[in-house]
């Protein structure tokens, strides 16, 4: 036989490779694959294809292919625990883009849970307007608590637009077609509760520990 | 009007790119509304708008001496900006501007949803077609009068009602999440889900009928002419109406979102001891977090603003994600590992190099073509100089006969006739065809070029 020598490491249904090279370079680029309209196609090549491409990322990258399930829809991510000697390579996110995706992740669980469409102006207004969260937004992004001037306006809208940019790249969050202004938080933002949980569940040791 | 404050919020915050200060639009739309509302009263003193001023700015931190100031400045800039003027009597009025410009703002604010208003309006529409759809001249008209100015504006202000009636059931929905028990906020949930459900049914049926229209126009004998007024029309009704119903299917999606949202309650509510502590959570993060570095940025942004570095608490555990660099998605280690096997991998080069063979060739070809057809559309152009009417139809046999290829015949013919429309030639077809003997397998409707 003429390609005995090969080992067959990855087999998919309707050897649908197509679909693999994309998903593959979702995964590998930390984006998040979910049960949402943007991503129909690849989402449902990986549910089609799980089992294979769990086997794939462990074996040949010593990953984890995660998959969750929440109210929202399910999504899958690419993972490893630092002790691993994966071959793939981790970035970590700015602090204050993880600010701004707590910030996010609070407002929805509970000032606003039904509404997973946001806009960029509603957030500047409640940053700089909520009486408990003003004072702090002020005083590390312009110094000590200010005017509503124009710096002040561009400075917290300019957070809040990168922070989003970055989010998206995660496949947290998406900015509709139709207007740049608004965004859509996705079921896979669902997984900053997944890193957190343990912090947020033991936090009343953790304050009285810092006090 | 009713809930009056909270239409005026909705206003300030939906038109704030037109009038960008809030009191501003505010205290204006307050002051059309009741125009609108009490036609007798026309005209303010100062004392009256200064009083409306005051009452939608609110700045808890002002000294009594610094509220008057700014509500001075508020009024003065009112009459700057030509939203407010004196009258003869020297009393406060809207300008003509601000009259006409918020009678628009008023019907996208106050979007009533009334399904059977389209149906009402399709009626008529539908019977003023049936009679004008004999001529294209008559259609035109019947377009501009009767599906733009008449229904395409009700379609679109029923859309925009049903919009605004979900943003407001989120709202509620989000408020009472808040600060109702368990069994009420499922009960109150439910209720108002019913409401904006079984609107959206009443709208999708009158949406439904609209295929009416698309009817009306498959049937006309209008068909059979081929005329490209009666085709850009159709073209264009039909897009606005898929355009329409796509609309109506996403407020469908947001629907679906609240209704698995409310399903979940339980599960949602059940978590309320967690979301207590996600919000202990962050403003523990928020009190612990530092600044690491600021400066100010006046580069290609319009405005200043500051460029920020923050440090958040030890116990924020970094967001860390997966993030490989292109060149090991070209290259990745496995493939050395588990690659194909050589006579696989010569096998491979040989077809893509076939394949870039044929890609070259089909390039070669089509550039030919495509030198060939303008050298065909610059003879054409050469012959209209000199004659007034020119039978395209033997023009498109002798490229055929010329050329032996049916595919730059057809090409050609049509960039040619779009070239021949911009330049405003007039192109004239008839529904009978000509056949030639040279090329019997190929037949074009009779075409007249016209200057």
């Amino acid at each position: 036989m003429e390609y005995q020598d090969k080992e067959i490491v990855l087999e998919l249904k309707n050897n649908d490779f197509g679909g693999f090279s994309k998903a593959d370079h979702y995964l590998r680029s930390g984006q998040h694959i979910q049960d949402h309209k943007s991503q129909k196609r690849i989402f449902q090549f990986v549910e089609d294809n799980y089992p294979e491409l769990y086997a794939f990322y462990e074996k040949v990258y010593q990953a984890k292919l995660y998959h969750f399930q929440n109210i929202n829809g399910s999504f899958y991510f690419l993972d490893y625990f630092d002790e691993v000697k994966s071959k793939l390579s981790k970035e970590s996110l700015k602090p204050k883009y993880t600010l701004f995706a707590i910030f996010l992740y609070v407002l929805h669980r509970i000032e606003k849970r039904f509404s997973t469409t946001l806009s960029k102006q509603e957030l500047v207004e409640l940053l700089n307007n909520h009486p408990k969260i003003r004072p702090h937004i002020h005083r590390l992004f312009l110094g000590a608590e200010k005017e509503d001037t124009a710096p002040t306006q561009a400075t917290i809208y300019k957070w809040v637009s990168d922070s989003l940019r970055e989010l998206e790249k995660l496949g947290w969050t998406q900015t509709l077609e139709e207007d740049s202004e608004q965004f859509e938080l996705l079921p896979a933002f669902e997984r900053i509760a997944l890193v957190y949980a343990d912090a947020i569940n033991n936090i009343e040791e953790i304050r009285t520990t810092n006090d | 009007m009713e809930n009056q404050d909270k239409v005026l919020e909705i206003f300030a915050e939906k038109f704030e790119f037109i009038v960008p200060n809030r009191t501003d639009s505010k205290v204006l739309f307050s002051l059309f509304i009741e125009i609108r509302e009490n036609t007798e009263k026309t005209s303010y003193s100062e004392s009256e708008i200064r009083e409306l001023i005051r009452k939608y700015h609110k700045e808890n931190t002002e000294t009594e001496r610094e509220q008057h100031q700014k509500v001075e400045e508020r009024f003065q800039t009112l009459l700057r900006q030509q939203f407010l003027e004196r009258n003869r009597e020297n009393r406060i009025v809207l300008t003509d501007y601000s009259l006409q410009l918020f009678n628009i703002f008023y019907e996208k604010i106050q979007p009533l949803l009334s399904p059977s208003i389209i149906e009402k309006i399709l009626e008529d529409v539908k019977t003023t077609l049936e009679s004008n759809c004999k001529s294209v001249e008559d259609l035109k008209v019947w377009y501009q009068t009767q599906f733009v100015k008449v229904l395409k504006v009700e379609i679109a202000n029923q859309t925009i009602a049903m919009d605004f009636q979900i943003s407001e059931l989120k709202n509620k929905l989000n408020e009472k999440f808040k600060t109702l028990p368990y069994e009420e906020l499922v009960e109150y949930c439910q209720e108002q889900m019913d409401i904006v459900i079984e609107d959206r049914k009443k709208l999708t049926k009158s949406f439904n009928g609209l295929d009416a229209i698309t009817d009306i126009l498959a049937e006309t004998p209008l068909n059979k002419l081929d005329s490209l007024d009666f085709i850009d029309i159709k073209r264009n009704l039909n897009e606005t109406l898929e355009h329409y119903k796509y609309k109506l299917e996403q407020t469908g999606d947001n629907i679906l979102k609240i209704k698995n949202m409310v399903r979940s309650l339980f599960d949602i509510v059940s978590k309320k001891a967690f979301d207590r502590k996600l919000e202990t959570f962050f403003y523990q993060i928020l009190e612990g977090s530092r600044t690491e570095s600021k400066s100010n940025r006046t580069d290609s942004e319009d405005s200043l603003f500051y460029s920020v570095e923050i440090s958040l608490p030890d116990f924020v555990q970094p967001l860390s994600f997966i993030k490989d660099t292109p060149e090991k998605f070209l290259y990745p280690e496995f493939y050395e590992s588990f690659s194909v096997s050589k006579n696989q991998k010569a096998e491979s080069v040989s077809r893509n190099l076939k394949n870039l063979q044929k890609a070259a060739n089909k390039s070669r070809k089509r550039q030919e073509q495509a030198r060939k057809i303008e050298s065909w559309f610059n003879n054409l152009k050469k012959q209209l100089k000199t004659k007034d009417e020119i039978d395209y139809s033997t023009f498109y046999m002798e490229i055929l006969t010329v050329e032996k290829d049916v595919e730059l015949a057809i090409k050609g013919t049509e960039h040619i006739l779009k070239k021949l429309r911009q330049e405003k030639f007039k192109i004239e077809t008839t529904k009978d065809f000509t056949i030639d003997k040279n090329n019997p397998n190929n037949a074009i409707w009779n075409i007249k070029i016209k200057k």
